[in-house]
């Protein structure tokens, strides 16, 4: 009937006939060929019909779609039934569903930023081409009894490596100047990172070049390659700036040849710029060292060839004997990849502060968070098995097939995965940016972006569901509606339980006494007085005068006592070696060195334990002055306060070092390191200043000083650190670390706590009747608590035990990475301890007190 | 006044008039046994000078039907329908009733308004 007429022919009515309702296509297109009849012959056809279109499209509304007439499919229907039920089940346990969610979000969140810092980490390096086969060539030398391990080697070990060993392709040497000044205007830019290169040395060290030549920019001496970054500093520009100069605050000026891309912080060097070495003949000579030396090996060559290679290579190279004292000399290929986590030699151009260790408990965070999330989803689910009973046995009963009610389950883990992972996406996308500058990392999210990854989410998150849903699905779907085994199931419940107490005890041991040890090493004492003590690092212009401000900040009455020195406490100080005659023949001690003036004892408060401190001097270099040692040089060579003063040693200059005093043994730089040997010798000028100030009312000292300054150079920029803070500074990474740890640690315990309390919600509702029926037979509110809490406490009480002993041995392992650690004592065991059941007691117990309080009328009246 | 509330209380939620519903409604009302589409469209636009699309007419008409105030048939096929039957909507009972009671609701409306108020100044 409605194919009749002259509209039916259009196509927009052609498919407004499968859209519509069959009920009521009829009365619309008749109304619809009415109007077009009426217009037609009022308008004409085109206009009638253009008309027309717009008026049939006006009748795509909701209300006149054609209702499905098709049966959903089984297995559509059991999908729709299994979405259903999850979120009715949900809304009825509510405290296990947001459990759940809570715990999987916080799970899949801690878990994406964990994985985020670990995979960051071990992308150190691994941005330079061909990685793998390249290698820094560290030493390994004899100092009498000792061997010491440099990073350095002589400059001109790489081009003969080049030369002599056939697999080595190509070679790199770097040596890092960490306090190069530019000038920029009126101002000088400070650098801590200017490395200067060998021509050859992005065959190697390969960075990405915008401009530039890499082949021939260091080739000409005072040239220089400036990243980016570095680039906007100093000219607010990277683009077209070839050619350009850059003066050093000493005049020197320098070309530029290139500009690279800033390379990422994944590195164990973080180049600012690169300088043409200041010498071209260094790649022959081998008396400087000062260079790390990286070399490229070819595809082929294995390991263990290339080290017997280097070996023969070495022996050829530095003889029997290496000179200044030294045995043979080894050198020891490290891999690029590794030298951030395990290259902790002397002399390193940066601290390596990768720490393979911490890693490894990062992952094992991971592992445990993740674990603690599933086991509350396991026991939460397992637990509602009275509830669901019902609920399987009708569908049961109703002829539903043991694989349906797996599926629901599956289904059921699906959709709560799914919720939590778009909670967990969300959580992460508001605290990304803090958590990035908080682990001080940029997350290449860029390089995600492909195939790889999307599979392997897909695929994690379908491990992560059969993980949560298939023991849950395995079991409930095998509840039979007559014969019930909740009994294994609730065994199974406590020893998973166990297994979180356990757990939680173990994190919560670990955080304790890694707090106690980090404590422990800023509380330390250090052997002198680093409060109240600022420092100033002086550039050349005020080395150069440094004995006029010396005197000048004397007589100011805010300051106690000023010093010299060349090095810092908390900056690493070179490495020496100093030989003396023994009863047993002439001996070598290799230890640190550090230059400062007289008033450095007095100014960090280090007594003399015997002689006397260096004479004040200004004139000459101090070479006949004489020098000091610790107590640690002291005992090691044999001496002891009475004779120790009057020693000479001998360190490879011409002349000999008597010693002068003996001090107490000090750290000069962090707890890590043990304390070792030590020489202090007289310095002749100063690079830093250090100031004792008398009181600590530092707004006074800061003033007068830059009078002082405005006064002698024009102008107040001083550039002042106050000690402690700097020395803490070399804790900085500990302590992010141990920060992270423990909000991970918190986030563990919370899952596993807030597992407890679902559970002790099912039980409290599955025992009501009971404490009721107890309680009217004269049960007190104490003994119902006791009865409920009972299970936890013992549970916890085990836990704790086992805990407690596993944590011990872990500790005790860890701590043997500290130079100087605390003694694992039975408190800090038992404080977490007594915390964890305490806490147990007290969720399990809040939940309880509502049985043990209600009337039980209240509860048994039904009955 | 009780009478009334009594019956508003038995028109269940969800069933109110639209002030177009009713419109329709009533056109559909004096249309008498010739109230289709176009027609009532028609109607609406010359006694209440309003236009409205053919789609929206049959949406309402459609609403009312689901209500409950509208009955309809197809009948009375012609050639300017290409052969097609008309859809054609009566009032129901239901209908009639809440277009009584809107009706009735307006007047005492209007009868509550105190003189003073349409007849400021005169």
């Amino acid at each position: 009937m409605s194919n009749t007429g002259k509209i039916a022919r259009f196509g927009v009515i052609r498919l407004l006939k499968k859209y519509c309702d069959d009920r009521l296509i009829e009365g619309i297109c008749g109304d619809l060929e009415e109007l077009y009849e009426i217009e037609s012959s009022q308008y004409g056809s085109g206009k009638a019909k253009r008309k027309l279109y717009w008026r049939a499209l006006g009748f795509y509304r909701q209300s006149f779609k054609r209702k499905r007439e098709r049966y959903p499919t089984r297995f559509e229907a059991l999908l729709r039934n299994y979405v259903k039920m999850t979120f009715r089940n949900g809304k009825r346990n509510r405290t296990s569903a947001v459990i759940n969610i809570m715990g999987l979000t916080f799970g899949l969140t801690a878990c994406v930023f964990l994985g985020q810092y670990v995979y960051t980490e071990w992308q150190h390096d691994k941005h330079f081409d061909d990685h793998e086969r390249i290698y820094r060539l560290s030493l390994e030398m004899e100092f009498g009894d000792d061997l010491t391990s440099t990073a350095v080697s002589p400059s001109g070990l790489g081009k003969k490596a080049k030369e002599q060993i056939k697999f080595v392709e190509n070679y790199a040497i770097l040596r890092r100047f960490s306090n190069f000044k530019f000038r920029k205007d009126n101002e000088l830019i400070e650098t801590a990172f200017i490395f200067s290169a060998n021509p050859g040395w992005n065959e190697v060290l390969n960075f990405q070049w915008l401009e530039g030549n890499s082949a021939t920019a260091l080739v000409e001496p005072r040239s220089i390659v400036l990243t980016e970054r570095f680039a906007l500093r100093i000219f607010l520009t990277s683009k077209n700036l070839l050619g350009r100069s850059i003066t050093q605050d000493n005049g020197d000026i320098y070309t530029v040849t290139g500009i690279i891309k800033t390379p990422p912080k994944t590195s164990h060097i973080h180049p600012e710029a690169f300088i043409s070495l200041g010498n071209a003949q260094l790649v022959d000579q081998m008396d400087i060292w000062r260079y790390c030396t990286y070399v490229k090996v070819d595809k082929r060559t294995p390991l263990d060839q290339f080290e017997s290679a280097f070996d023969a290579f070495s022996l050829a190279l530095f003889k029997e004997k290496g000179g200044n004292g030294r045995g043979r000399i080894f050198i020891r290929p490290q891999a690029l990849a590794d030298i951030h986590f395990t290259s902790k030699l002397a002399f390193e151009m940066e601290p390596n502060d990768g720490n393979t260790r911490y890693l490894t408990g990062f992952c094992v965070l991971i592992v445990v968070l993740l674990f603690m999330s599933v086991i509350n989803y396991i026991n939460l689910t397992t637990a509602q098995v009275g509830q669901r009973f019902k609920e399987i046995a009708v569908k049961r009963t109703f002829g539903a097939f043991t694989a349906d009610l797996r599926l629901q389950f599956l289904v059921e883990t699906a959709i709560y995965v799914s919720l939590s992972l778009v909670f967990s996406i969300l959580l992460v996308a508001a605290l990304q940016s803090s958590f990035e500058s908080f682990a001080n990392l940029d997350f290449p999210w860029h390089d995600m972006a492909n195939l790889q990854s999307v599979v392997f989410i897909a695929g994690s998150i379908i491990v992560f569901t059969l993980l949560l849903g298939l023991y849950p699905s395995l079991y409930l779907s095998n509840f039979r509606p007559i014969k019930s085994n909740s009994e294994s199931l609730a065994r199974f419940r406590s020893v998973m339980l166990f297994l979180q107490l356990g757990l939680s005890m173990v994190v919560i041991t670990c955080t304790t006494v890694f707090f106690a040890q980090m404590n422990f090493m800023s509380n330390q004492s250090l052997g002198y007085q680093k409060d109240q003590v600022l420092f100033i690092g002086l550039n050349q212009e005020q080395q150069e005068k440094v004995y006029p401000l010396m005197d000048a900040l004397k007589t100011l009455t805010s300051v106690e006592q000023v010093a010299s020195s060349y090095h810092v406490p908390g900056n690493p100080p070179p490495i020496n070696n100093f030989g003396y005659e023994s009863k047993d023949g002439s001996k070598i001690i290799v230890c640190p060195q550090i230059y400062v003036d007289n008033g450095f004892l007095e100014t960090l408060d280090i007594s003399i334990l015997a002689g006397n401190n260096f004479i004040e001097h200004r004139l000459d270099d101090g070479k006949k002055i004489g020098v000091l040692i610790n107590e640690s040089f002291m005992n090691k060579a044999g001496w002891t306060l009475d004779n120790a003063v009057g020693q000479q040693l001998k360190s490879g200059t011409s002349w000999e070092d008597r010693v002068i005093g003996v001090v107490p043994d000090f750290h000069f730089t962090s707890l890590h390191h043990a304390i070792a040997p030590m020489v202090v010798r007289p310095i002749a000028g100063g690079h830093n200043l250090l100031i004792k100030a008398k009181t600590t009312d530092y707004r006074e000292l800061i003033g007068d000083i830059e009078n002082e300054w405005k006064g002698m150079f024009g102008n107040g920029n001083v550039d002042f650190k106050f000690l402690d803070q700097h020395f803490q500074a070399q804790y900085e990474t500990d302590e992010k670390r141990a920060q992270l740890f423990a909000i991970f640690s918190f986030l563990i315990i919370f899952i596993a706590l807030s597992g407890l309390f679902g559970m002790t919600t099912y039980a409290v509702q599955r025992r009501m009747k009971e404490m009721s029926i107890r309680k009217i037979h004269g049960a007190s509110i104490k003994q119902i608590l006791f009865l409920m809490t009972k299970a936890y406490g013992i549970s916890g009480t085990i836990a704790s035990i086992v805990g407690g002993v596993l944590s011990y041995i872990l500790m005790a392992h860890w701590l043997t990475d500290f130079a100087y650690s605390i003694d694992l004592n039975a408190f800090l065991i038992a404080m977490p301890a007594v915390l964890l059941i305490l806490l147990v007691l007290v969720i399990a117990g809040a939940k309880s007190a509502k049985l043990a309080f209600v009337n039980p009328s209240e509860i048994l009246r039904n009955e | 006044m009780a009478d009334q509330r009594i019956v508003t209380s038995r028109i269940m939620k969800g069933t109110q008039l639209g002030e177009l519903e009713e419109l329709v409604l009533l056109t559909v009302a004096t249309l008498y046994d010739e109230a289709y589409g176009v027609a009532i469209m028609a109607e609406i636009e010359s006694k209440a000078n309003r236009k409205i699309t053919i789609s929206t007419v049959h949406a309402v008409l459609k609403r009312l039907e689901e209500k409950g105030f509208l009955d309809s048939r197809y009948d009375g096929a012609t050639n300017a329908r290409g052969g097609r039957r008309k859809h054609l909507f009566t009032v129901s009972t239901a209908g009639q009733k809440v277009l009584n009671l809107s009706r009735a609701i307006r007047n005492s409306l209007w009868e509550a308004i105190p003189d003073l108020a349409f007849n400021k100044g005169s």
